[in-house]
């Protein structure tokens, strides 16, 4: 497999909630579907992670389409990045699971909304392209 | 919910297309406005390159607003024209969402700076014809329909 031309590990700033990130999806017959999520998790350097809590539509249409794009912002440098994304997998258990959860209890915790905020999965997408958008434009 | 009133309170505005080959884009909007027509007219990005590509009459648009409480309501409707380039009263709009934006985050501690970073160097404009709203504030009620619009 060849080397993703991008460094999601080099973007710690895009992967700490601090600015919401938004994810797009697409359902079978063309309808797309904006939402905004808490937080971005970096999984591997091609991959990366969603919680999924209340993403009914988002969910369905993965489900008959498993592309999806996010947009998120580096909130150490400003640089807002679109990340073409291929849904994987769900995992509602392991290692990465509880991890998501101890952040989402996290930030229901801190918005006093622990009954609300249940994570229902980890949901993993394979990174396609990371293009870089607004910001300082920081040469490799 | 008065929704003209919602989407002119520094709300956080983002949005979606998707081409014929139904791959999405993810892009932010800097400012809506109601058209005579009662046609929502959006500001994206100008760095949303596939909508301003893909987006022609008929196209499904999704936008969704989100304030600092987390009530969030999303609109999905349809392109009435393809991408415009913003006239004068858009860059107005414009100038007060970013007012608007700026002292709504500041609430939540987040710089102007910051926010202006984000900011594109240009927008162009799409004007929707609303058909369906949807309330996506998180909780057991979210996904739920409104109901119809107008």
């Amino acid at each position: 497999m060849n080397e993703p031309s991008f460094d999601l590990a080099s973007m710690p700033g895009c992967f700490d909630g601090v600015i919401p990130p938004l994810i797009a999806t697409c359902s079978a017959e063309g309808v797309p579907n904006a939402t905004n999520l808490s937080q971005l998790h970096y999984v591997d350097a091609s991959h990366v992670a969603l919680s999924n809590q209340f993403f009914s539509k988002t969910t369905a249409n993965l489900a008959d389409n498993p592309r999806a794009s996010v947009l998120v912002t580096d909130s150490e440098t400003g640089n807002t990045y679109r990340l073409s994304l291929h849904f994987e997998r769900s995992e509602t258990s392991g290692a990465l699971f509880e991890e998501l959860r101890a952040s989402i209890d996290a930030i229901a915790a801190m918005m006093g909304a622990t009954e609300i905020f249940k994570l229902r999965a980890a949901d993993v997408y394979r990174v396609l392209d990371c293009e870089h958008l607004t910001g300082p434009k920081i040469e490799p | 919910m008065d929704l003209a009133a919602f989407i002119e309170s520094g709300v956080g505005m983002v949005g979606a297309s998707a081409g014929d080959d139904l791959v999405p884009e993810a892009f932010r909007l800097w400012g809506v406005s109601w058209d005579p027509d009662g046609h929502l007219r959006a500001l994206i990005s100008s760095d949303a390159t596939r909508t301003l590509a893909t987006v022609k009459p008929g196209a499904w648009l999704s936008l969704t607003f989100v304030d600092m409480t987390m009530r969030s309501v999303q609109v999905k409707g349809r392109a009435v024209s393809g991408p415009e380039l913003p006239n004068r009263a858009d860059v107005e709009v414009m100038r007060r969402y970013r007012t608007d934006m700026v002292a709504a985050f500041a609430t939540r501690g987040v710089p102007s700076l910051l926010l202006d970073a984000i900011r594109p160097l240009a927008v162009f404009a799409l004007t929707v014809a609303v058909e369906e709203l949807y309330n996506q504030t998180p909780g057991p009620k979210a996904g739920a329909r409104f109901g119809e619009h107008q």
